[in-house]
């Protein structure tokens, strides 16, 4: 019986055979088969040479076998990494539900989130680059005036630059933090210096309102302070290039260096506040570019919203703004506290001036 | 089981006479084919199924042991496997002058389809005549002839010796 099945079974046998040999005799030059010849011959002969020739004829092969599990290795680590991340945004999502329900509940005004528009620089004049500048984005791309513009180092942090002083709708001006009609209400990093940054027309900015008894000292790097309503707190402005011991009513003077030369001033980044909810500021703390107007636009008819803002900033901080715009409302400079229409005029008389000067 | 581990044995043992114990028991250089010895003993006291598998499996080692086309012996021993079986049962394989006759043809056959399939696959003739027709492969045809009838006594007694163990 065994017998009779075998002999039907061997012509099948031998075809499948012959279709096997004839099969390794056509492709005999390629890969696949010199791989097996190659197997064959390591399995009957096992020698480093035999295995070296193994791994040189399977090597197109083992590279795709090794970029699978390299593939496959990534896909588990990014499967994780989603997963985390899943999570994360889970929990962002909860928490996100609790803030609003509890901005409801207690009725609060607003937030804003903040939105980067990267815009290039489209004029810059060589001789007054440390004035404005002219960008090509504008009100199409939701940038309206006072908001803050920014430039970004080679390790990604954002410093100060200016802020925007006209919007159109597809180009904005923007008055330097150099210009002279700016001020920018700023801290000596990690020492709790109050100060205040004044356009120099030139790289350098003058520091004002410096206590005579506080240390700062060469090299200090100076931050935007909480004061600011342009700037988020903690934004690098200005190194301190010199301090000088005179004084001038109870404080002293210095001088800063601006971080960006005017070969830096070529792709800017402005933060557009993405309103979310209208809100108190006193009550939360602002996300950049908060609304309330300070000390570099703020109406110098009306400081109150700078002490809304900052209601932890020392005494003394918050007064020598006040104290400053006061003194400033006598001269032509005194529009940079003002609001945007004033500020505008003062800038434009401002260059009227300079123009007829020389 | 057991059947299947004594016929690797088996098989690995024939293919270190072959391949290894060759280049040590020669006689200048010529030495007994002793695969084809072993697909003919398996013609003659097994089957054919038997014999084609031992072709394939002897005709595959020996392409990876040489240098030219992979599959050449393969495919030729896979055949003679297939049609010497019911040769050598119509002619009585048990005899030796069978035994001669059947070797002798088997290793023509064998080099015939060498030849065949050298010149399928654009070898040049004259090549292949001079490297299948020469004085070498004589001795090795009359080698063989001389020494498988030695050899299929052999390889019956150790089977008999294996069969009556059991």
């Amino acid at each position: 019986m065994q017998d009779k099945e075998r002999t039907r079974v061997e012509p099948f046998i031998f075809i499948v055979l012959l279709f096997i040999s004839i099969f390794c005799l056509i492709f005999n030059t390629t890969p696949y088969v010199r791989i097996f010849k190659n197997s064959v011959y390591y399995i009957l002969y096992p020698s480093v040479s035999a295995a070296s020739q193994l791994l040189d004829s399977s090597a197109d092969i083992s590279q795709n076998i090794k970029s699978l599990i390299n593939v496959h290795q990534d896909n588990l680590k990014l499967k994780e990494i989603n997963q985390e991340l899943t999570d994360r945004l889970y929990n962002y999502q909860q928490m996100s539900a609790q803030y609003y329900g509890l901005i409801d509940f207690l009725k609060i005004d607003s937030i804003q989130l903040v939105q980067t528009v990267f815009a290039s620089v489209t004029l810059r004049e060589p001789s007054q680059w440390y004035q404005w500048i002219i960008i090509d984005k504008g009100t199409h791309s939701n940038i309206r005036e006072q908001l803050p513009v920014e430039l970004m180092d080679e390790n990604g942090t954002l410093y100060a630059l200016g802020r925007i002083n006209e919007a159109q709708p597809n180009s904005s001006k923007v008055a330097l933090i150099t210009n002279p009609l700016s001020v920018v209400p700023v801290m000596v990093k990690d020492k709790n210096i109050y100060c205040l940054a004044e356009g120099a027309n030139g790289p350098l900015l003058k520091i004002t309102y410096i206590p005579m008894d506080a240390d700062i000292r060469e090299g200090d790097l100076l931050v935007v302070s909480n004061l600011s309503s342009v700037f988020t707190a903690g934004t690098p402005v200005a190194i301190v290039q010199s301090v000088s011991n005179t004084a001038l009513l109870d404080s002293k003077v210095a001088t800063a260096r601006v971080l960006f030369s005017d070969a830096d001033v070529n792709r800017v980044i402005v933060l557009v506040g993405r309103e979310v909810n209208v809100a108190a500021q006193d009550k939360i703390a602002p996300v950049r570019p908060p609304r309330v107007q300070n000390a570099e636009a703020a109406p110098i008819t009306n400081p109150q919203p700078q002490a809304l803002q900052t209601p932890a900033a020392p005494p003394q901080a918050q007064a020598r703004p006040r104290q400053q715009q006061r003194r400033r409302t006598s001269a032509p400079q005194s529009a940079q506290s003002a609001p945007n229409v004033q500020e505008q005029a003062a800038l434009e008389n401002a260059n009227a001036q300079e123009r007829e000067g020389r | 089981m057991r059947k299947v581990f004594l016929s690797i044995i088996f098989f690995l043992i024939i293919i270190f006479i072959q391949f290894f114990l060759g280049m040590y028991l020669n006689i200048y250089k010529v030495f007994p084919n002793f695969i084809m010895i072993t697909i003919l003993y398996l013609s003659i006291y097994g089957g054919r199924f038997e014999a084609c598998v031992a072709g394939f499996l002897f005709g595959m080692c020996w392409d990876a042991f040489a240098t030219d086309m992979f599959g050449l012996r393969m495919l030729v021993l896979t055949i003679i496997g297939f049609i010497m079986p019911p040769i050598i049962r119509k002619l009585d394989g048990q005899q030796v002058s069978v035994q001669f006759f059947v070797t002798a043809i088997s290793m023509v056959v064998y080099w015939f389809l060498l030849a065949v399939i050298y010149i399928a696959f654009n070898k040049t003739s004259t090549t292949v005549f001079e490297s299948i027709v020469n004085l070498r492969n004589l001795f090795t045809l009359i080698e063989t002839v001389i020494f498988a009838p030695f050899a299929f006594l052999i390889l019956r007694v150790l089977d008999m010796a294996r069969r009556v163990r059991r």
